[in-house]
């Protein structure tokens, strides 16, 4: 078989559409986590973490299990229902700000 | 003596990260956050570490084609340089334009501290609206219905592969993604043809640039009013759509120039619009808060450290002719080598996807016939959709 610019070009572009809809498809699949791992992951990963609500306030509330870190999302229908001590399964991104980690909560769920 | 230590070491740890590509000095200012050092130590290594990068970065650039997301855009006219005996040229031109822009880009920062935030109030609703119609420019700059199209597709393609890349959890994306968009593609295109990087002439240039220069310090200073993805290469593609420079080292002389005041203007921006436009300094001011009394010792440290990167980066030109004696086919494998591991280690095996798939849509504009620069919709499109 010949190949020719036309034809790599073709096969480029297929490897190019291949590679960009794995990449959406990692980058929307969660990996489950703990509070600790939540911490040094990169952020904008997809997380699920399992802990212990703490220090709840009006936009944000602690997810602890050894250590603890901060989740935003309070505006997300169930974490009204949180109370502190309350297990819940956070989905969310890591996001950073000035050095600091946190989690923008897509979905809550209790325990 | 405590402070000349911290800009020595920074000028050396930034050469280090300008020499390798991967290494950005954002991760140099990370990695040196977690060590028990003086906040003003710590300040003053960081900013001599940006000053000496990005003059460094341009050795790469120039004679690997291997590109830093600041200077991406010097990355084509750089090599093609080099490829025709003048790296040695292409490197003056950049060290000229850099210490030439950054002095006046010092100069104006006064002036700027105090324009800043009008400009950026009252062009940040209308973000999204502006890059929209720049990239339109940038596509029509095809002329032919047909490559109009085409480019159409891969500015498209890019800005997914830019998108996808963003949204997952990899570490310093836009390494991989530029590695792949320009040296992935440009070593695998190189297999085809024999030509290597030829003995190098004597890096004399014209200084007749002057007038990028200082087109290049005013487009800097915009480029800090732009969202954080890469915002000097997206200046200098849509500068190069307006600007006619009709030859490699103005267009050089532009991108350099830019990368220098963006770098000078950050501090302006910090101070007065609390917008920190380099991660380094976003770093340094979450470990030691920076005020305007600051700015005439750290944009002095940024200067000094500009001006021995300088000097050092046109002494270790005069030895580009090495690269001849490993030959073009050794040296592109090695290149290829160095990227894969260096990808692997800092992305991981998601890093290895987003630059096998970026070579993938770097092939394309080369193949079908249209500039490389619509690759650049691998961040312009994610920062339309951010300003959004």
């Amino acid at each position: 078989m010949e190949i020719d610019e036309r034809k790599v070009a073709i096969a480029a572009a297929i490897a190019a559409v291949a590679g960009i809809l794995l990449l959406f498809f990692l980058a929307e699949t969660p990996r489950e986590s703990s509070v600790a791992e939540s911490l040094i992951a990169a952020p904008n990963t997809l997380l699920e973490i399992t802990g212990e609500a703490a220090n709840i306030t009006t936009d944000r509330f602690q997810l602890c299990d050894r250590v603890c870190i901060s989740v935003k999302g309070m505006g997300l229908p169930s974490s009204g229902l949180l109370s502190g001590g309350e297990r819940a399964v956070v989905l969310g991104r890591v996001k950073e700000y000035m050095g600091r980690r946190y989690v923008e909560a897509e979905k809550i769920t209790l325990e | 003596m405590l402070q000349v230590l911290a800009v020595a070491a920074g000028i050396l740890l930034g050469i280090l990260s300008g020499l390798l590509p991967g290494i950005h000095s954002n991760t140099i200012a990370s990695v040196l956050s977690t060590l028990p050092l003086a906040p003003e130590f710590f300040t003053y290594i960081i900013v001599a570490v940006l000053g000496a990068h990005i003059v460094f970065s341009f050795f790469p650039s120039v004679f690997l084609s291997i590109p830093d997301d600041t200077v991406v855009a010097s990355v084509l006219p750089g090599h093609r340089m080099a490829l025709a005996g003048r790296g040695r040229e292409a490197i003056t031109v950049c060290a000229m334009a850099v210490i030439l822009a950054s002095c006046a880009s010092a100069l104006l920062l006064p002036v700027s501290i105090a324009l800043l935030p009008i400009a950026y109030a009252a062009i940040s609703p209308h973000m999204a609206l502006v890059l929209a119609a720049a990239s339109v420019f940038l596509l029509a700059s095809e002329r032919e219905g047909g490559k109009i199209a085409i480019a159409a597709a891969i500015f498209l393609l890019a800005g997914a592969l830019g998108v996808a890349t963003m949204r997952g959890g990899i570490v310093d994306p836009l390494f991989p993604a530029f590695s792949g968009l320009f040296a992935g593609s440009g070593i695998l295109l190189s297999f085809t043809s024999a030509r290597g990087i030829p003995k190098q002439k004597e890096g004399k240039t014209e200084l007749d640039f002057l007038p990028y220069v200082a087109a290049g310090v005013v487009l800097g200073a915009l480029s800090d009013l732009l969202p954080g993805i890469a915002a000097p290469a997206q200046i200098a593609i849509f500068a190069s759509v307006f600007i006619v420079a009709n030859d490699a080292r103005k267009f050089l002389a532009l991108v350099a120039s830019i990368a220098a005041s963006h770098a000078v203007f950050a501090f302006a921006a910090l101070v007065s619009i609390g917008k920190a436009r380099e991660g380094s300094l976003a770093i340094m001011e979450a470990i030691k808060s920076v005020g305007a009394g600051d700015l005439p010792a750290l944009v002095g440290v940024l200067l000094l450290s500009i001006g021995v990167s300088a000097f050092l980066l046109m002494k270790l030109s005069v030895h580009a002719d090495r690269l001849q004696k490993i030959g073009m086919r050794n040296l592109n494998l090695g290149i290829l080598a160095y990227l894969v591991c260096a990808i692997a280690i800092i992305s991981g095996a998601e890093g290895l996807l987003v630059f096998a798939t970026a070579t993938a849509v770097g092939l394309l504009p080369p193949l079908l016939g249209v500039r490389r620069t619509h690759v650049m919709g691998l961040i312009i499109v994610p920062s339309m959709l951010l300003s959004l």
